[in-house]
């Protein structure tokens, strides 16, 4: 039996709509994989930021000139900040070490504290001795809201888009997600009371 | 002519041929038959492949950086004091890290990067990483660092680096390096301190 060719036109059509259609369902969940895998990451970043953000002693601040995380590839200046502000950037950029080629952050204030005037991480404490918090990939709110126990509470945010168009699968993933990361921390139980 | 005859004439096909001849296709037909298999085949096998690779490679690496912080957390956690500025023994977090990260890594040998080499591997002369503890440890290895400073910041750093066991053969050793899923996480985090 031979195959008349308007039968292997027909096969030729079929695998034409077929195959990109297949490539395209492999590519999205391996897209989907790689979104899954950089929430985690990003979340994982920022409890340990929030978390890292209560353990520099209260109330100190950086000395001017001074810089975080240049051996994680940024130079932030933290100088006059409060000190659990350079606490919680090196956290967050020590391990928020993969794919950072193919993300981009949304540049927020490094530290603030919405609920207290001044700007302040304790009432009448500023985050800053001089000037605005410098901008960074990831915000905390120092003193965002307190616990049941009166204990407050810090809350880090970060926004984060993934470039997939600068990877090996962007030829089948069009849109870039911007995916969105918030962790909150509690100080240790003895510092609560104090 | 007997019954079963009359309900169920002998098919023919489009040509006119009988049953014996859709039996046994043409040679040719055959042949054009095995090898739009031998075309498809392979390209089926690589994305079903791929894609279970891919799940793996979420799961696993997802599960090792959870379990990476749980382990940092908890030895910075065991070791505070009061004003402590006191890092925990990098064996302690050593032992918690592996103890934790085993759990997520599956027929993966898990090591310890020996003392005195950088950490994370391969930074002093650039980037290597996976490929770094592949070619000391040989594949399916995943390497463990500790890095931690004290003085007036104490902070752990923790690196877990290498191939993790891949479990679909036909991707291990095309055109992957070391035949495996390549993994390279961290995590950073400071002492806790209980009072100041």
């Amino acid at each position: 039996m031979r195959r008349s060719r308007s039968q292997r036109a027909q096969a030729v059509v079929e695998m034409a709509i077929v195959l990109p259609v297949t490539l395209y369902l492999i590519m999205g969940f391996i897209g989907l994989m790689v979104m899954v895998q950089t929430q985690q990451e990003v979340q994982t970043a920022l409890q340990l930021a929030a978390q890292s953000s209560f353990q520099a002693d209260t109330r100190q601040y950086d000395a001017p000139g001074t810089t975080c995380c240049v051996q994680h590839g940024y130079g932030l200046g933290t100088g006059n900040l409060l000190t659990n502000c350079r606490y919680a950037a090196e956290s967050f950029y020590g391990t928020m070490s993969f794919y950072n080629r193919y993300l981009t952050y949304q540049q927020v204030p490094l530290c603030t504290s919405s609920t207290l005037p001044g700007f302040g991480a304790a009432p009448g404490v500023p985050i800053t001795k001089a000037g605005p918090p410098p901008l960074a990939d990831f915000t905390c709110d120092l003193g965002a809201n307190t616990d049941s126990v009166g204990a407050p509470v810090n809350v880090c945010t970060a926004h984060v888009t993934i470039h997939f168009s600068e990877t090996p699968i962007g030829f089948t993933i069009f849109w870039n997600p911007t995916l969105t990361a918030r962790a909150e921390a509690i100080p240790p139980p003895f510092r609560q009371a104090s | 002519m007997g019954v079963g005859t009359w309900l169920r004439p002998a098919r023919t096909g489009p040509s006119g041929m009988g049953p014996a001849q859709l039996a046994r296709p043409r040679k040719r037909y055959r042949a054009q038959t095995a090898l739009e298999f031998a075309l498809i085949a392979p390209l089926y096998f690589i994305c079903v492949f791929t894609a279970i690779d891919a799940a793996l490679w979420s799961i696993e690496s997802e599960g090792s950086i959870s379990l990476a912080e749980q382990a940092a957390r908890l030895a910075v956690s065991a070791n505070g004091t009061a004003n402590s500025t006191a890092t925990p023994a990098t064996a302690t977090v050593l032992n918690l890290v592996k103890s934790h990260v085993s759990q997520a890594l599956f027929a993966t040998r898990i090591v310890t990067w020996p003392a005195g080499l950088p950490c994370p591997p391969g930074v002093a002369g650039g980037y290597a990483g996976p490929s770094e503890v592949a070619s000391r440890f040989g594949p399916s290895t995943i390497a463990l660092c500790v890095t931690t400073s004290g003085g007036s910041s104490p902070i752990v750093s923790v690196e877990v680096v290498g191939y993790m066991s891949d479990f679909v053969p036909p991707m291990a050793n095309l055109g992957w390096k070391w035949g495996g899923i390549p993994l390279d996480v961290g995590v950073v985090t400071h002492a806790v301190r209980y009072a100041s």
